[in-house]
C-alpha cells in the first residue's frame, strides 16, 4: 500500500504548482476582482507548498532512508537516487521562498501591481517559474516512485 | 515589506542553498554539521529559511522601485542553481 504521506506530499505540491498557475492566468490581464483571486489563489498555493515541504520532508526522513532509497540504489536504476532524487529534494527547497517573494510583491503597496506593468509582469514571471519548477518536480517523483516499482519487481525490495 | 530587498534576499538565499547542497556533497564535515539536526537536508531547509529570514531583516532598503531586471537576475540565480546541482549529481550518478 502506498503511504499515505505521499498523497499528502504530491497532492499538496501539485495543488500549490496549480495555484501559482492560477495566480500567472490572473496577471496576465489584471483587474480589481483578479487582483484579490491572485492573491487569495497565491496563499492558498504556499500554504500548500509548505504543508509539502513538511509532509515529505517528514516521509524523507522517516520512511524514504530506510526502505525505499536501499531499494532504488540496489536496483540496476541507482541514479534515480543519485541524479533525481537528489536534484528533487534540493530544487523544491526554491519554490518555498519564491512562493513567499510572489505573495509580498502581490501585496505590495509601495509598487501596486494593477498600476505598475513592470510589478504585474514579475508576478508573471515568478508564478509561471513556480509552476513550471513545480510541475518538474512532480514529473521527478512519478521517475522515483516508477523506480521503487521497478526494483520491487526486481526482487531488490 | 521593501520589494527589492525581498527579491534580492530569495536570490541571496537559493544561491546559498545551491552552492551548501554541493559543498555537503564535497565535504563530510559539512554534511555532518547540517546532519546535526536529524538529517543533512533538515539542515539545509532550516539554514534556507534562516538565511532568507535573516536577508530581509538585515540588507538595507532602498527607496528605488524594483524592475523586470532584478526579476531576470533572480530568475538566472534560480536557473544557475538548478543547472549547477544538476550537472554536480548527473557527474556522481551517472
Amino acid at each position: 500500500m502506498v503511504n499515505p504521506l505521499i498523497f499528502l506530499h504530491a497532492g499538496l505540491g501539485e495543488a500549490g504548482a496549480i495555484a501559482f498557475l492560477w495566480v500567472l492566468v490572473e496577471s496576465l490581464g489584471l483587474s480589481e476582482p483578479g487582483l484579490r483571486r491572485a492573491r487569495i489563489a497565491a496563499r492558498i498555493g504556499l500554504i500548500c507548498l509548505f504543508g509539502a515541504w513538511i509532509f515529505g520532508g517528514y516521509y524523507y526522513v522517516s520512511v524514504y532512508g530506510a526502505e525505499i532509497k536501499p531499494a532504488i540504489v540496489g536496483s540496476e536504476a541507482p541514479w534515480i537516487h543519485g541524479l533525481v532524487m537528489e536534484l528533487k529534494e534540493h530544487l523544491f527547497l526554491f519554490l518555498p521562498v519564491l512562493a513567499i517573494l510572489t505573495t509580498i510583491l502581490l501585496n505590495s503597496s509601495a509598487q501596486p501591481v494593477l498600476e505598475d506593468p513592470a510589478a504585474r509582469r514579475s508576478v508573471s514571471v515568478l508564478s509561471g517559474l513556480i509552476a513550471l519548477l513545480g510541475f518538474s518536480i512532480a514529473g521527478m517523483g512519478a521517475l522515483i516512485a516508477a523506480g521503487y516499482r521497478f526494483a520491487i519487481l526486481a526482487g531488490v525490495a | 515589506m521593501n520589494a527589492l530587498v525581498a527579491i534580492r534576499s530569495a536570490a541571496l538565499a537559493i544561491a546559498l542553498t545551491a552552492v551548501l547542497t554541493i559543498g555537503s556533497e564535497i565535504s563530510d564535515s559539512l554534511k555532518a554539521f547540517f546532519a546535526l539536526t536529524g538529517s543533512a537536508w533538515v539542515g539545509k531547509s532550516i539554514t534556507l529559511l534562516v538565511a532568507f529570514g535573516v536577508s530581509l531583516a538585515l540588507l538595507p532598503g532602498s527607496k528605488e522601485d524594483y524592475t523586470l531586471r532584478d526579476i531576470w537576475a533572480l530568475v538566472a540565480v534560480v536557473a544557475a542553481g538548478g543547472l549547477a546541482m544538476a550537472a554536480f549529481f548527473a557527474t556522481h550518478a551517472l
